[in-house]
C-alpha cells in the first residue's frame, strides 16, 4: 500500500471525482484520511462545492419554466 | 410583455447584469466577439420570452440560465480552435504554495469548512455567496476557472473537456486539483471575513 502525504492525498481526493482510483491509491487515501483532519476537511469541501453547483443549477431550472 | 415586469426592471439593473454576463462568457469562451454575440442573443431571447419570467429577484439567474445554455451549445456544436495565449500558459505541475517540502499542509493553509457551507441550502439562495464565488473564480488562472466551470457547472465529461481545450486527461486532473485547492482557500478566507 502507498503511504500518502497530504499533497498526494488531496490530489487523489480531487482525482476520485474525475476518474476511478486504483486499489492502492484508494487504500492510501483512506488510511491517510483516518488520521488527517485537514485532508478530511478538504474532501468535505470538494463535495460541498460540487453540491452547491448542482443545487445552483436546479434553482436555475425552476426559474426557467 | 406584462406591465409589472416592465416596471420592475431598471436600466441600471440590465447594464449590471450585462456586465456580469460578459465577464462570465469571456471567461468561458476566451473570445470577446463570440462572447458579445452570445450575450446579445441571450438578451433578445430573454425579451422574447419575458412572459415566462416570474420573480424580480430571479432575473439574473433566469438570464444567466439562458446564457449558460447558449455557451453550452457553442461548446457542443461549434468547432473550437486553441488560442496561442492558452498554450503559452504555465502548465507544469509544480509543488504549490499549500504544502511544505514533505507534502504536508503548511500552517495557515489548513483547509476548513466555513459554517455557511455546512448548510448548502442557505448558500445556494444567497446572492452574496455567489458574488463571493464569482470573485474567487475570477482570481483563478483563466484555464483553471474554465475547466472547473466546464466540469462542475456545465457538467461536461472528461473527454469533451479535453477535446475542447486540447489537453490530456492527466493535465485536466491537475487543473481541476489546482482549481479546487485555490477556490476552497479563497472561499474560506472570504466567507470568514464577516
Amino acid at each position: 500500500m502507498m503511504k500518502l502525504n497530504c499533497l498526494s492525498t488531496t490530489k487523489a481526493i480531487s482525482d476520485a471525482r474525475e476518474r476511478s482510483l486504483s486499489l492502492s491509491e484508494k487504500a492510501g487515501m483512506f488510511t491517510h484520511l483516518l488520521y488527517c483532519p485537514y485532508c478530511r476537511a478538504f474532501k468535505i469541501q470538494c463535495e460541498n462545492m460540487s453540491g452547491l453547483m448542482r443545487a445552483f443549477k436546479m434553482t436555475e431550472k425552476t426559474n426557467e419554466k | 410583455m406584462s406591465k409589472s415586469v416592465n416596471q420592475s426592471i431598471s436600466t441600471e439593473q440590465i447594464e449590471d447584469i450585462r456586465g456580469q454576463m460578459m465577464k462570465f462568457a469571456l471567461l468561458q469562451l476566451q473570445n470577446s466577439v463570440i462572447a458579445e454575440d452570445l450575450v446579445q442573443e441571450t438578451f433578445s431571447d430573454a425579451l422574447k420570452n419575458i412572459d415566462s419570467f416570474q420573480r424580480k429577484s430571479a432575473l439574473k439567474t433566469w438570464i444567466f440560465a439562458i446564457l449558460k445554455n447558449k455557451i453550452l451549445d457553442y461548446f457542443r456544436y461549434k468547432e473550437r480552435f486553441v488560442l496561442e495565449s492558452e498554450l503559452s500558459q504555465d502548465d507544469e505541475y509544480s509543488p504549490n504554495t499549500f504544502f511544505d517540502e514533505k507534502g504536508h499542509w503548511k500552517t495557515g493553509y489548513y483547509p476548513d469548512v466555513p459554517n455557511v457551507l455546512l448548510e448548502t441550502e442557505n448558500a445556494v439562495y444567497s446572492e452574496e455567496f455567489w458574488l463571493i464565488f464569482e470573485a474567487c473564480l475570477t482570481h483563478l488562472p483563466a484555464k483553471q476557472a474554465r475547466v472547473f466551470m466546464m466540469r462542475e457547472f456545465f457538467d461536461l465529461g472528461t473527454q469533451d473537456i479535453c477535446n475542447q481545450i486540447q489537453i490530456t486527461a492527466k493535465h485536466f486532473h491537475v487543473l481541476m486539483y489546482r482549481a479546487r485547492l485555490q477556490l476552497q482557500r479563497c472561499l474560506s478566507i472570504k466567507l470568514h471575513d464577516d
